[in-house]
This record gives C-alpha cells, sequence and structure tokens, in this order.
C-alpha cells in the first residue's frame, strides 16, 4: 500500500470519528427543541451540559481531516474548498453560531436569550450535519470538473435526490445517537423521554441509512464505475448495525444501542469511501477529469514526514480525549445549572446571613 | 523586503536608524520623509544584532527580484506596511507600560483608589487584539505580491470558479456575524462587570462548589 492510500485511508478514519462522536453531539442539539419536557429549562440545561465538557473535542477530527487532505492530496483540497465553498461558509455559520450558543446561553437568565441560542445550536446542530453529508455524497457521486481538475459548476450543482438522502441520512442517524447518547449519559425522568425518543429515532435512521448505503453502492458503479462487491459490504454491514439498534433500542439495551449507531456513523463513512476509491473526487459529466489519488497526492517525501508527524501525535490526541469522557463520566441527574453571576450571588447571600 | 517596506527603508543603508515616527516618505518618488523622528543605530541592531550592521533597500530588493523572477512589482504597499509595524510595536510598548504602573500602584496599596489607572486599563484591554490585528497585517501584506515567497504569486492563487461577488458576499456574511457576536459579548461582559461584587470568601467557596460541567473555556 502505498502512501497515498495510507493517508486516504487516514482521511476516512477522521471523518468516521468525526461522525462517531460530533455525531452525538449533533444529535443532542437536533433534539433540543423536542426532548425536554414543556417549559423544563433543567432538563434543558442537562442536554447541554451532557455535550458542554466534549463537543469542542470532537470537533477537532474535522479539523484534522481538513488538515490531513491539505496536506496529503493539496489538489484535493483546493478543488473541494474552491468548489464547494458557498456550502462550506454555510457550514462554517452553523458551527460558528453552535459555538457561541453554548458559551452564551447560560450567561444569562432570560427567557428569550436562552431560547435564542437553544434554536441557534438547534439549526447549527441540523444544518452542519445535512451539508456534510451531501458535501461527502457528492465526492462519489461526481460534480463537473474541468480538464484542469477545478470546479465547473455551482452551489446548486451540489443538490441532488442522492445527496439530499444524504444529508437527511446523517440527520436522522445523528438524531437516533445523540438520544442514545443520553440515554447512557443521564438518569431520572429525563432518561426515560431519552429512552423513549431513541426508540422511536432509531427506525427512520435505519430506513434512510440503509437506503442510502445501498444508492451509494448503485451511484459507485455508475459513475465511478466500481464493482458491486467492494462497496456492497460496508454497505450491508452498515445495514445490520442499523437494524440492531433499532433491536437493542427496543428491547432496552440502550449502551448495545448506542455501539450500533456508533458504528453506523462509522459504516455510512465507510460505504462512502470505499465507493470512491481509488478516486477522491469523481468528475461528472467528463469521468477522465477526476481526481485520484495518484494524481492528487503530495509529492513522497511531504507525505513521508507527515506520516511521522502523525505517528507520534494521534496516539497523544487520543489519550487526551479518552481522559476528557472519563473525567466526565459521571450521570447527569440533572441539578439546577447556575449562572456564575447567580451562583456568586446566592454564595454571598449565604454568606451575609450566617445560618443559626 | 518585509523589513524594508515596514521601516519604509528605500535604500540600502549601513549603519541604519530606527524611525519612530514619521511624515511622507512613503512612495518611490518621495523616498525622504518630510518630518520624521529616529532613534540612530537601532535599525541596524535589531535586523543584524550589529550597531553598524547592513539592511538593503526596498529599490535594491525590487532590482534583485526582478532580475530573478522577471518584471513586476515585488513591494508591498510601504505606508501600509510601516504604520501596522508601529501600532502593533506601540501599543506592544503601552500594554508592558500599564502592566508596570499597575503593579507599582499595587505595591503601594493605592490600585483600587486610582480612578484614572481603572479607566485606564479598561481601554487597554482592546489594545492586544488592535496589536495582533495589526500583526496579522504586518505579516500577511507584507508577503505581497507572493502568497508563497519565490513560488506563487496571491493572483495566480486565486479560485478560478468563483467570481468577486461570491467572495464579497461571503466577507459581508463573516463581517456582519462577527460584527454581532461583537456587540452581544461587548453587552454581555458590561453586564458582568456590573453586577455587585461579592464578598471575597464567599467568591472563592462558590468557585469551588461550581460542578465540574461548567467549566468548559473559551475557544
Amino acid at each position: 500500500m502505498g502512501l497515498g492510500t495510507f493517508w486516504f485511508c487516514l482521511i476516512a478514519v477522521l471523518w468516521a470519528g468525526y461522525f462517531l462522536l460530533e455525531g452525538f453531539d449533533f444529535g443532542v442539539g437536533a433534539l433540543l427543541p423536542v426532548l425536554p419536557e414543556r417549559g423544563s429549562e433543567r432538563e434543558r440545561s442537562m442536554m447541554f451540559e451532557s455535550v458542554g465538557p466534549v463537543w469542542d473535542g470532537n470537533e477537532v477530527w474535522l479539523v484534522i481531516a481538513a488538515g490531513a487532505t491539505f496536506a496529503a492530496f493539496p489538489a484535493w483540497y483546493a478543488t473541494m474548498f474552491s468548489g464547494f465553498y458557498v456550502a462550506l461558509l454555510l457550514i462554517l455559520v452553523c458551527l460558528i453560531v453552535r459555538v457561541v450558543s453554548f458559551e452564551w446561553r447560560e450567561k444569562y437568565e432570560s427567557r428569550r436569550w436562552r431560547t435564542t441560542w437553544l434554536w441557534a445550536n438547534t439549526i447549527g446542530s441540523v444544518g452542519a450535519p445535512f451539508l456534510w453529508g451531501v458535501a461527502l455524497a457528492n465526492l462519489v457521486h461526481g460534480v463537473p470538473l474541468n480538464s484542469s481538475h477545478a470546479y465547473a459548476g455551482d452551489f446548486l450543482n451540489l443538490f441532488s435526490a442522492y445527496t439530499v438522502l444524504a444529508g437527511v441520512t446523517v440527520v436522522c442517524l445523528f438524531a437516533a445517537h445523540g438520544a442514545l447518547y443520553l440515554t447512557v449519559r443521564t438518569t431520572g425522568r429525563f432518561w426515560e423521554r431519552a429512552v423513549a425518543k431513541a426508540r422511536g429515532l432509531s427506525i427512520p435512521a435505519a430506513i434512510v441509512g440503509i437506503a442510502f448505503a445501498a444508492w451509494t453502492v448503485v451511484v459507485a458503479h455508475d459513475r465511478n464505475s466500481r464493482g458491486i462487491l467492494p462497496t456492497a459490504v460496508p454497505a450491508a454491514l452498515t445495514a445490520i448495525v442499523l437494524i440492531l439498534a433499532v433491536v437493542f433500542a427496543h428491547v432496552r439495551r440502550n449502551g448495545w444501542a448506542f455501539t450500533m449507531t456508533a458504528l453506523g456513523a462509522i459504516g455510512i463513512v465507510a460505504t462512502i469511501f470505499t465507493g470512491l476509491y481509488p478516486r477522491v473526487l469523481v468528475s461528472n459529466p467528463t469521468f477522465a477529469n477526476s481526481l485520484t489519488i495518484a494524481n492528487a497526492a503530495s509529492g513522497h517525501y511531504a507525505l513521508k514526514v507527515i506520516t511521522i508527524v502523525a505517528a507520534v501525535f494521534t496516539p497523544l490526541v487520543l489519550l487526551y480525549q479518552s481522559w476528557t469522557y472519563h473525567v466526565f463520566r459521571r450521570r447527569l441527574g440533572g441539578q439546577e445549572a447556575k449562572t456564575p453571576v447567580a451562583a456568586l450571588a446566592d454564595a454571598a447571600r449565604t454568606q451575609a446571613s450566617p445560618s443559626p | 523586503m518585509k523589513i524594508a517596506a515596514s521601516e519604509a527603508q528605500w535604500n540600502t543603508c549601513q549603519p541604519c536608524g530606527f524611525s519612530l515616527f514619521q511624515i511622507g516618505g512613503f512612495s518611490a518618488q518621495n523616498p525622504t520623509p518630510s518630518f520624521a523622528i529616529t532613534i540612530p543605530r537601532l535599525l541596524s541592531w535589531m535586523g543584524t544584532g550589529s550597531f553598524d550592521g547592513k539592511i538593503q533597500g526596498l529599490n535594491q530588493l525590487q532590482a534583485q527580484e526582478q532580475k530573478q523572477y522577471g518584471p513586476g512589482n515585488y513591494m508591498p504597499s510601504v505606508e501600509l506596511m510601516y504604520w501596522s509595524m508601529r501600532v502593533m510595536a506601540m501599543l506592544g510598548v503601552w500594554m508592558f507600560l500599564v502592566a508596570a504602573v499597575g503593579s507599582w500602584l499595587y505595591r503601594k496599596r493605592r490600585l483600587e483608589k486610582a480612578r484614572w489607572f481603572l479607566w485606564t486599563a479598561i481601554v487597554t484591554i482592546a489594545a492586544p487584539y488592535i496589536a495582533a490585528t495589526f500583526g496579522w497585517i504586518l505579516t500577511e501584506m507584507g508577503r505581497q505580491p507572493w502568497i508563497v515567497q519565490g513560488l506563487l504569486t496571491t493572483s495566480r492563487a486565486v479560485s478560478t470558479n468563483l467570481g468577486t461577488a461570491t467572495i464579497a458576499a461571503s466577507l459581508a456574511v463573516f463581517v456582519l456575524l462577527y460584527l454581532t457576536l461583537g456587540v452581544v459579548d461587548f453587552v454581555l461582559m458590561r453586564r458582568y462587570a456590573r453586577a455587585d461584587p461579592p464578598l471575597a470568601g464567599a467568591a472563592a467557596s462558590a468557585v469551588a462548589d461550581a460542578p465540574p460541567a461548567v467549566g468548559y473555556g473559551a475557544i
């Protein structure tokens, strides 16, 4: 296996990690308006707290995936980031607004303020994964490229029935994944609600997920001249884990169901990238203009250098990310969350009036 | 080229003085400032480590790059470079002075009473941000017209499939978004600054009691 292929696989792994991890915090964000009991500020805060310490670490996987693409496949990066410019701009707006919602929502008590940032989080948590689904599906579905591999279409070229299904799949899968995450991170009455919601959401996630995986096999065959079998294997495995997720969610084995949606998120990425190999961005209608691992990769020396860097730092990153999850492993029971100002004021009051 | 441009040094000099402030002298036709405050020999020392080191001038570097890369203008905007460097460096000195005066007042136990200093300190909150911004302008504008020195010019690196309108629209989106976030952030900080300060002991215990889940830092 050449270094180019190795980096292609590594980028697939990074996307899979991103879908697995950020998948559940996007899911939690998407469920913010529908899952908590009506008007329960406490349950909303619980949802924010469940992903509060980890969402930004999860997002790092995306940054590294983009960075790895830049370093290992400059031509791929150039075409994709110029070609998908408007889509990426919208994704950035979604992510920025979402980041701010985590930081600002709890800084002020007013109902309108909190509602605003709750919806900001939800819009970001639905919009970004939808657009990522569309963008990744377009890699294998093909976009118009000219003979110098530059993008020759516009924003609307990115949307077709197949790529929109990809977006919907990612959103539905993440919603189920997020609900299941909450079932392993919370206790009490809220936990009951999360369990019921996860059960309901696992079914549409499985249906669109299986449809998308099957369609990817066909698209990879038609537009990327891939054999049926190589793409059918990850697609079939994805279908199996998504069905298992439904089964486990219905027999209340929530930890297992969560594992299955995690594998489903990996499976979706694996299916797309297997369908894509050995190209990195399919050109359609002129197939000959496609970007391949060979014509998009950096020079051998650059690949060697970044391989060494990756070998040193990847274990470190994995180590500290697992540490974060370990520190925040305790389930959330739902104590009232306070703004720092309110906490200080309360503390001042207790101090001012000494208890008898 | 970046040093020569940020110092508006049109011709090679040895030794070179460091210009603190100058009026005019920012174009090849008019290379001599009409007014300048200059510290002798300082630029030589900053550029080479020796008080009579040689710093190459803009005209000489321009001629050299033309010989190497073909005809063209290889100078960044000299006036912009000069002032970005001055704003960045002077704000750096300003922040150091504010910190020094603050420490002195603290030692003298007059920090809380010195209203003039507290106001100065509040205004200085903006200084690191402004200094960093001008530092970025200095470094990014300073390498023009290259995006990779000697290999790729910025004009050749531009995306071919994106029109000016798309880029302008995306820039407008970012400016509006960050402006809005900036205003909201300012309002929030003002609100927090105005909240009554709690008793010292209470603040410490409140921080200690805070659940760990609240503690994720700013980006």
